[in-house]
């Protein structure tokens, strides 16, 4: 009896300290989150004093002004379309495709999947400067259809790749039973399929908007002034009179971070299939 | 409701041969049970009489009308995979409905259809759940939702694939009385693929059994027990199977009767096969088998006339009191029995066993059926 609670005592002792251990690693990592949180509060001399203030009035003076600059909005909306049109392509895109390679499988179709992430890999430097090019010659240069087109090709591999998994798991037989109740395949897929693989639709949603919401070195490049989004914007409004404006870019920061935060908050759970590439499966 | 026919239906996947020209009738509202180990070709039998899959020769009739090359959905089936397979996001009520809507359900109206469908839900034991979505409903439920789905059309032909072979016990026998109630009820023609032979015994009107892609059994249950036309399928049903043990062949007519004489290590009494129970004329002297029933041997006192001299190599307890026993005879003939509720025979124990002569069949060496029954070698000729 004496050793059982001894031996419990002990565990409870060592999970604390792994817990303290973790909460002191998530909490190095949150901390430039959290600086710049703060200093979107601060005024700017608070914000500049050599001694951090750690306690201080919060003002929103500085998110007040960011919301009235009259370039903020546009290039907010600009992100919002920019990562939402071209993601909802790319999924749909890759949802059909996925269906297409999961359940005839096409000659090559591996190799397709390869090559498709493969792009993935390469450096958006190094194709920026072709990409430029192209993009003058077609006259998509500072366009929404060319910005847009772009990052649902640079959405596409990714998402093919977890729905391709995704769609694997799904049994045939769910095919087979919509087949013999005489629904056509358009039905099938969108009627009877698509709802089995939603977690891996939305996983494939929040991953590329993510990816797509912070992009900056195309949308500088090729893009123009009317489709510049935030990050763009950060880059190129951040000096005022010679010096940065930190308190602008604490303020731009912060308000750019929330949505993605709040959209990870609700839909974390299904970050976890996006992450291991749709092998982790069951009810999500 | 419907005859289906298959004219030499042949399909190879590569140097498989999953049908070898396949040739047989399934009749208007029976239910026929397909069975058969592993690969055998049962699942792509039915397969192709859904029409999932293409056989390479041969035709698929559906009341004398051919539905070779006639598309899935539009051979008016209902199909049950082992897989429950079930419309997600929809409640148990809307699953059964879907159908109806999609076709077929034209000639109903609204009222009927509720009436029908409520029908089928209390058949199945779902009332309770009708309004409850899919999603939250356990693998039995899922799969009693996808029969019901299958059957509410009241489709020509309903083909099962092993449907309760991932269900637990009690939700297996309550899906089974359904589909048994439904096919009474609507009178469907019921294709039923299992590898379970209990559930084959219990549900066909029907068995066929097919080994590597040929049929070697078709008939109804109680024959296929009792008198399988093939050593295979005497060794498939029954658990164990049939006993098989070599014999010999002689020819000896008695007087002016043709016939052959039996003689084996189980029997005490050579035994006798008269030229004309024979199929065709008398078969080859020299090598046979003899089929017998492991629950038609007994174990009997010592001195018993007819027993024969044996041992116990082992015996395992099946329940009920029942011994599984595995013996040898004295000239070293395996053999396994059941037997009788008694205390522990012990394993590596004499004993004197009997086995019932007027069951014994015979089968050539190669497992074909020479004869149901053999008659004493003193008894009377039949006239």
């Amino acid at each position: 009896m004496a050793a059982t609670q001894h031996t419990s005592v002990q565990t409870r002792v060592k999970r604390a300290a792994y817990y303290l251990l973790l909460w002191l690693i998530a909490l190095i990592f949150f901390l430039p989150v959290l600086w710049i949180l703060l200093s979107s509060l601060k005024s700017t001399d608070q914000m500049l004093s050599s001694v951090p203030t750690v306690f201080f009035e919060p003002t929103f003076h500085n998110i007040v002004d960011t919301l009235n600059r009259p370039e903020f909005l546009p290039a907010l909306i600009n992100s919002v379309i920019l990562s939402v049109v071209s993601v909802v392509l790319a999924v749909i895109v890759s949802f059909t495709a996925a269906y297409a390679i999961s359940r005839f499988k096409p000659k090559g179709s591996d190799f397709l999947m390869f090559l498709l992430l493969s792009m993935r890999m390469v450096p958006a430097a190094a194709v920026i400067i072709p990409l430029f090019l192209m993009f003058v010659e077609l006259h998509w240069k500072g366009s929404y259809v060319g910005l847009t087109l772009f990052y649902t090709m640079y959405s596409i591999p990714f998402s093919l790749w977890i729905l391709k998994g995704f769609l694997d798991g799904v049994s045939q037989r769910f095919d087979e039973t919509a087949l013999i109740c005489g629904a056509n395949y358009l039905q099938i897929m969108f009627g009877i399929i698509l709802p089995q693989v939603r977690p891996a639709l939305i996983a494939a949603f929040i991953f590329n908007v993510i990816f797509v919401w912070n992009e900056f070195l195309v949308n500088y490049i090729v893009g123009g002034s009317s489709t510049q989004n935030v990050p763009g914007l950060l880059a190129t409004g951040m000096y005022s009179g010679g010096s940065v404006d930190w308190t602008f870019m604490a303020a731009t920061t912060s308000l750019y971070m929330m949505p993605v935060i709040v959209m990870i908050f609700f839909f974390q759970k299904y970050l976890l299939v996006g992450m291991t590439f749709g092998t982790v499966r069951g009810e999500v | 409701m419907s005859k289906i026919e298959l004219e030499s239906i042949t399909k190879s996947y590569g140097p498989v041969v999953a049908a070898n020209a396949i040739s047989t009738v399934f009749e208007e509202s029976s239910l026929t049970c397909l069975l058969g180990p592993s690969g055998c070709g049962k699942t792509t039998l039915l397969r192709i009489i859904a029409g999932l899959e293409t056989p390479d020769a041969g035709r698929v009739l559906f009341d004398g009308e051919d539905v070779t090359n006639l598309s899935v959905g539009r051979r008016d089936i209902g199909m049950v995979f082992q897989y429950p397979v079930v419309y997600r996001g929809l409640t148990v009520y809307e699953n059964l409905e879907l159908p109806l809507r999609q076709r077929g359900g034209g000639n109903m109206s609204a009222s009927q259809r509720k009436e029908w469908i409520d029908r089928l839900l209390s058949i199945l034991n779902l009332t309770a759940r009708a309004n409850q979505v899919v999603d939250g409903l356990d693998n039995e439920s899922r799969q009693k939702v996808a029969v019901g789905r299958a059957v509410v059309r009241r489709p020509k032909v309903v083909i099962f694939d092993e449907p309760v072979t991932n269900v637990a016990v009690d939700a297996k026998i309550e899906i089974q009385r359904g589909i048994k109630q439904l096919s009474r009820e609507i009178g469907q023609t019921i294709l039923y693929v299992t590898h379970d032979q209990t559930e084959a015994m219990t549900l066909a009107d029907k068995i066929i059994l097919l080994q590597s892609g040929n049929i070697v059994e078709s008939a109804k249950p109680v024959d296929v027990y009792n008198n399988p036309d093939s050593a295979f399928g005497g060794y498939f049903l029954g658990s164990p199977g049939m006993n098989f043990i070599a014999a010999e062949l002689e020819r000896a007519d008695r007087g002016q009767a043709p016939g052959m004489r039996v003689k084996c290590s189980v029997l005490p009494e050579p035994l006798w096969l008269p030229a004309d129970d024979a199929s065709g004329d008398l078969p080859r002297p020299g090598a046979a088998l003899i089929g017998i029933r492991p629950e038609e041997i007994q174990i009997v006192e010592d001195g018993t006339p007819g027993a024969v001299r044996g041992r116990v190599k082992a015996a395992a307890l099946v329940g009920g009191g029942r011994w599984f026993l595995d013996c040898v005879t004295a000239e070293g003939d395996e053999f396994k029995m059941l037997s009788a509720a008694g205390a522990d025979p012990g394993g590596d124990t004499e004993k004197s066993f009997l086995f019932r002569e007027s069951v014994v069949r015979l089968y050539s060496e190669e497992g074909n059926r020479i004869a149901r029954a053999l008659v004493r070698e003193d008894a009377d000729v039949p006239a």
